[in-house]
């Protein structure tokens, strides 16, 4: 009798120890100075399966019409997950878009996302690339019964999910989770910000200029602030690309595109919607003497920017103190090995 | 003794037979004039000296509520329902009811927008069903495509993808109508009233939130038919 009640309680015992164990749930890490995330995680709350499902789907070309292009055939890992050599990214059968593919990071922190602010939420942002004709060509339904047919899909699903039947919210949501673990915050600015590291003279001379002309829009310590701006850029006319106004046909909105992080910097050029500058001198030349004055155009640039070579040079000194190297290296985010 | 306890369990079933609840059922299949719809099959519309024929409708049905006397007595338990003229079991409804019979239905056609800020959902809210836009954030509210012999467009092919959840262009609406609890209350959409309004030699591609798209979300009306 006592040998039958105490194999019933290690029986027990193993379920609950088998429980925890299949299911690991993630906190996401990032440091004290940062502000709290506005994704909601009791939505869809992190787990380790739930991260490596959506890691190997972000690398699998699957997701694309002919199996040729996967998220990040435009957000390369050692790119800080941006699209670099191109001003526009491409996509299926050497399709040349109409925008330069942004750098992920930091997702967790933003409320909208695409230049134009297309999309409302992190979890149904993949349904843009996955349809779109120069993208990836593909239907979220045809996507899904792929990942039906493979044995893979349905034993990572299984594991992330509780069931092998996958459906669309699965695989947005898993996406999802995987993006949003890919956190950078080791930068020389955020051990600067923590005491661990120091700037030089001109890092900390570019830092005052920083916050003196930059820090509005993009704003400490994410170097993003949740907008939409019109930063003075003349339109171009073999693109047309009016912005936010595109989706809202609000004419305040017109020439609006949202304000990029300004982090990994080294890595993620060229910069602006249309990848128009290669070059941070570029990007510093038209804020000074580049700006195109119009009915939307963000009150800070209303007057003129005056700053002299060296100033430029030490603003660019404090702006390459925001790249991660840990961030664009990180083995946990790039190409699933198994 | 024996005789006075068969009594007392007699009207003890007989209370709680009538305290059980009741049935009413509601028919959302849609309708051209007096009949129901069937898909390819060619209506005359004689406001518009046209012929047209539906190849697709679908819609989203949300937040059922039963009313009496104005007051909400009840929910439909499933929130979000996506109605399609290929699945026409996805149109027939029945709701049981407690102590109190209800009086009137209220509901949304569409999705609000707190759910379209939500993210990625399931069943009938998975974007695997067609009704959420790719390329900018947002529920179709209702999809109808068809021909007809006065559109202009390729293959003479009109697409109305209603939706929209950001003012101005909001094109959810809210419907309320009287119950019968006794038969079934046909609720369906009458498209000849819908093609009445809309000139579809002038207006046959809505695909993004818009005025037209608010405008043509106004002309699916609802009239009880009660039987």
């Amino acid at each position: 009798m006592k040998n039958s009640w105490r194999n019933s309680i290690v029986c027990i015992l193993s379920f609950f120890c088998l429980a925890f164990v299949c299911i690991k749930p993630l906190l996401l890490q990032f440091p004290s100075f940062f502000p709290e995330p506005v994704y909601d995680f009791a939505k869809n709350p992190l787990t380790e399966e739930k991260v490596v499902l959506g890691r190997h789907l972000f690398y699998d070309p699957i997701l694309s019409r002919d199996s040729t292009i996967s998220c990040a055939s435009c957000h390369s890992p050692f790119n800080a997950f941006a699209h670099t050599d191109h001003d526009l990214s491409h996509g299926i059968g050497d399709s040349i878009g109409s925008r330069n593919a942004p750098a992920l990071m930091n997702l967790a922190w933003h409320n909208s996302f695409m230049w134009d602010g297309a999309i409302n939420h992190l979890d149904v942002q993949a349904l843009g690339p996955i349809s779109h004709p120069k993208e990836m060509g593909e239907d979220i339904a045809r996507v899904v019964k792929k990942l039906q047919a493979s044995e893979k899909y349905r034993l990572l699903f299984q594991k992330a999910f509780g069931q092998n039947k996958i459906t669309g919210e699965y695989v947005l949501k898993s996406l999802s989770q995987f993006q949003l673990t890919l956190v950078s915050a080791n930068s020389k600015y955020d051990r600067v910000k923590q005491n661990k590291d120091v700037f030089t003279e001109q890092e900390e001379r570019g830092y005052v200029l920083f916050q003196r002309f930059c820090n509005s829009c993009h704003t400490e310590p994410l170097f993003l602030n949740n907008r939409f701006e019109n930063n003075g850029l003349p339109i171009d006319p073999s693109l047309n690309d009016y912005g936010k106004w595109t989706i809202t046909h609000q004419s305040k909105d017109s020439l609006k595109f949202k304000v990029p992080t300004l982090r990994n910097l080294t890595y993620t050029y060229p910069y602006m919607h249309d990848g128009r500058f290669k070059k941070l001198y570029e990007v510093l030349n038209h804020y000074t003497n580049g700006i195109l004055q119009s009915a939307t155009l963000a009150e800070q640039f209303r007057s003129p920017i005056v700053l002299s070579s060296d100033e430029k040079t030490d603003l660019i000194a404090f702006l390459l103190t925001l790249n991660d190297k840990e961030f664009v290296f990180d083995p946990r985010f790039q190409f699933p090995k198994n | 003794m024996r005789d006075f306890f068969l009594i007392g369990l007699v009207l003890l079933v007989g209370g709680i037979s009538n305290a059980q609840s009741d049935t009413v059922k509601i028919d959302f299949s849609p309708r051209f004039g007096n009949q129901k719809l069937e898909l390819g099959k060619s209506y005359y519309q004689s406001i518009q000296k046209d012929s047209i024929q539906i190849t697709t409708f679908r819609f989203y049905i949300s937040h059922l509520e039963f009313l009496k006397e104005g007051k909400v007595i009840g929910k439909y338990a499933q929130e979000f329902i996506l109605m399609d003229m290929e699945k026409p079991e996805t149109f027939v409804l029945q709701y049981i009811y407690g102590a109190i019979q209800p009086d009137q239905v209220r509901f949304q056609i569409g999705i609000d927008s707190a759910t379209n800020v939500s993210g990625a959902m399931g069943d009938d809210l998975d974007p695997t069903n067609g009704m959420y836009w790719a390329w900018q954030s947002g529920y179709i509210n209702v999809k109808l495509e068809g021909k007809s012999i006065a559109c202009p467009a390729r293959n003479h092919v009109f697409q109305y993808h209603l939706g929209g959840y950001l003012k101005p262009y909001l094109a959810v609406k809210e419907v309320t109508t009287e119950l019968n609890t006794k038969g079934k209350n046909e609720l369906g959409f009458d498209l000849s009233l819908f093609f009445d309004s809309v000139n579809v030699r002038e207006l046959y591609e809505v695909m993004r939130p818009c005025e037209q798209a608010v405008k043509l979300a106004e002309f699916l009306t609802v009239q009880n038919a009660l039987k």
